[in-house]
């Protein structure tokens, strides 16, 4: 698996566990390219305003060690754009799908 | 540091003290050496006129200032203070952009560049005042100010909005300056709420000659 996916994923369990109804997915550059100098781009889709606030400050310190690229979306906007579909999105939390 | 010696254009990076960095380049397909330049590194949530005058008095000259934090602010004052000085600024994205041009200095990102020359050409604006790095207060000859937000999300979500109203705060005028994608059911019920409306680029051209 991709290291930098792994540790991500690793991450999002630990942030996500908190937040079970959040779903987490990763896509763009990270799952094609490695080492990667871009952002990995990570989509959570999310319930509430109070889930986005504490998933940002987890990240925050994520951050520190790798840049990530967070984009929130609620069930109904991610069904709106077919954003994971059409992205070839990964789930990393809390599926087991794998890269 | 590491991730720039790994870009294609860059043959050397080295720090020549705590916050600055020389970088010595190349075109990485033609093969031919560009000028290298110095870049001041901050580290700021926020970037203000004091940061960046202590760039500019520092122990070194610089032509570029990168921000390093993803989702930090630039106020107004300090852009103002980086034009002043001709420096490129912006996050480490707009510096490794800047590594393409053959001149960093002045460099600022391409969306920001292109929004300020097309509002400086619209015949109804007396004048634009930066008051953050995406938001820009807009004076007019005929009506009254309008102050606008730039997001360059390909999908503008709901929480693009209210992030940028957090962290921007009052505005009448959400400008798409992506020319791709579009803004989703609840982006559009979220910027309601708000009192703003979202514009395509081209829109908001249109709509700066209505009250």
């Amino acid at each position: 698996m991709n290291p930098d996916v792994a540790w991500l994923r690793e991450k999002a369990a630990a942030c996500g566990a908190l937040l079970e109804s959040t779903k987490w997915y990763v896509f763009g550059s990270v799952l094609k390219v490695y080492p990667s100098c871009s952002d990995i781009d990570v989509l959570i889709i999310y319930k509430t305003t109070g889930d986005v606030a504490r998933i940002r400050a987890s990240v925050v310190k994520l951050e520190l060690e790798r840049p990530i690229h967070l984009l929130f979306m609620t069930e109904q906007e991610e069904r709106e754009v077919n954003f994971i579909s059409s992205e070839s999105c990964i789930e990393i939390f809390p599926g087991s799908s794998r890269p | 540091m590491e991730r720039l010696r790994k870009l294609g254009d860059v043959v050397d990076a080295q720090p020549i003290s705590d916050d600055f960095i020389y970088i010595q380049r190349k075109d990485e397909f033609a093969g031919e050496e560009r000028p290298p330049f110095t870049t001041a590194i901050v580290s700021a949530m926020r970037v203000t006129r004091d940061a960046l005058s202590k760039v500019i008095n520092g122990a070194n000259d610089c032509d570029f200032v990168a921000n390093v934090p993803k989702g930090a602010i630039w106020e107004g004052s300090a852009i103002e203070e980086a034009g002043a000085n001709n420096l490129g600024w912006g996050g480490i994205g707009e510096l490794m952009s800047a590594l393409g041009e053959a001149n960093v200095r002045g460099f600022q990102r391409k969306e920001f560049a292109f929004v300020l020359r097309g509002l400086e050409q619209h015949t109804n604006v007396a004048a634009l005042d930066r008051l953050y790095d995406r938001l820009i207060e807009i004076h007019r000859h005929s009506y009254e100010p309008l102050k606008a937000v730039l997001l360059n999300e390909y999908e503008l979500t709901a929480e693009h909005i209210r992030r940028a109203r957090s962290v921007y705060g009052q505005f009448a005028a959400i400008v798409r300056t992506n020319p791709n994608g579009g803004a989703t059911t609840d982006a559009k019920g979220i910027a309601k709420e708000l009192g703003a409306e979202i514009f395509q680029w081209g829109e908001f051209l249109g709509r700066l000659n209505r009250r």
